[in-house]
């Protein structure tokens, strides 16, 4: 990535800030941290500029993206358990006039194992080939689909309109 | 922006600035690698010489038996003093040898030959 000035590296930021930030803001449930985690993993993609290859930029920012999430994540899990304290939530005005995903949805995405969550997620959310995918995880192809099918049927499982039981059978 | 929040895969828009932000960052001064790692060791080296700086002007050096330890042999050239002729001992199938020095043309460097 040698001989790409600062002004591409902005316009590459455009280009791919909004898939990234989905994905992240999958991980996280926090708009500014998830941009947050965005920008810092384009930053060290520029600080490692010399290293990078153009043709692996796209997976090496998405892969350090989700490392960033992953590790912020433990990282708030960790304190919740410390502190005895529920994960901290952005305050509504925070979220005024925002897009937000239901509660029902962020469970439901949370509790998918992270390894199909993140092929589910660079598929669906970033739009990635089956073959990005697998440069971004480090699995095969034919993992991707497997990975990415089996996630499709554990959210479609968890997000199915749950039955509403007469008063009479429920006690 | 409204959205639907009962779709998983819903694009949601990141919070605005973004590429203003990004573009401050990468103009902002690029921290130089292992930075941290040198002001550490920089402050530990700069430490350990200010203390043993006081050890050294302090006028109880050598009389006060808590610094005894400086006083080693071992501290000889660390603290610039001239080194001190130490007992030589040396054994050979547990047997203890008879030495004998020779003489040397560098202060720093001795000798000896079993005899």
């Amino acid at each position: 990535m040698t001989g790409v000035d600062d002004a591409s590296w902005v316009e590459l930021y455009r280009a791919l800030e909004k898939p990234l930030y989905n994905v992240v803001y999958r991980w996280l449930w926090d708009r500014m941290e998830s941009q947050d985690v965005v920008q810092e993993a384009f930053l060290r993609c520029w600080r490692a500029r010399d290293r990078i290859r153009a043709e692996g930029f796209k997976a090496f920012v998405f892969r350090t993206a989700l490392n960033l999430a992953a590790n912020r994540r433990r990282r708030k899990k960790l304190w919740r358990l410390v502190s005895f304290d529920s994960l901290a939530e952005e305050p509504p005005e925070a979220r005024a006039g925002t897009s937000v995903l239901s509660p029902r949805v962020q469970r439901a995405v949370d509790e998918l194992p992270d390894r199909l969550k993140r092929v589910l997620l660079l598929c669906e959310v970033a739009g990635m080939s089956y073959a990005e995918v697998a440069a971004v995880t480090g699995v095969k192809e034919g993992t991707v689909g497997s990975r990415r099918n089996r996630a499709l049927a554990l959210l479609r499982e968890r997000l199915q309109p749950q039955e509403v039981m007469p008063d009479a059978e429920r006690s | 922006m409204q959205n639907d929040p009962e779709s998983p895969f819903e694009l949601l828009e990141p919070p605005p600035g973004g590429v203003e932000r990004m573009r401050a960052r990468f103009a902002a001064p690029e921290p130089s690698r292992g930075g941290f790692g040198v002001a550490v060791a920089g402050v530990a080296a700069l430490a350990v010489l200010v203390g043993l700086l006081a050890l050294v002007g302090s006028d109880r050096l050598g009389r006060d038996a808590d610094n005894a330890i400086l006083a080693a042999p071992e501290l000889d050239r660390l603290l610039g003093r001239a080194a001190q002729p130490m007992p030589l001992t040396v054994e050979r199938d547990g047997q203890r040898q008879q030495i004998e020095e020779l003489p040397s043309s560098d202060p720093r460097v001795r000798i000896y030959r079993t005899l």
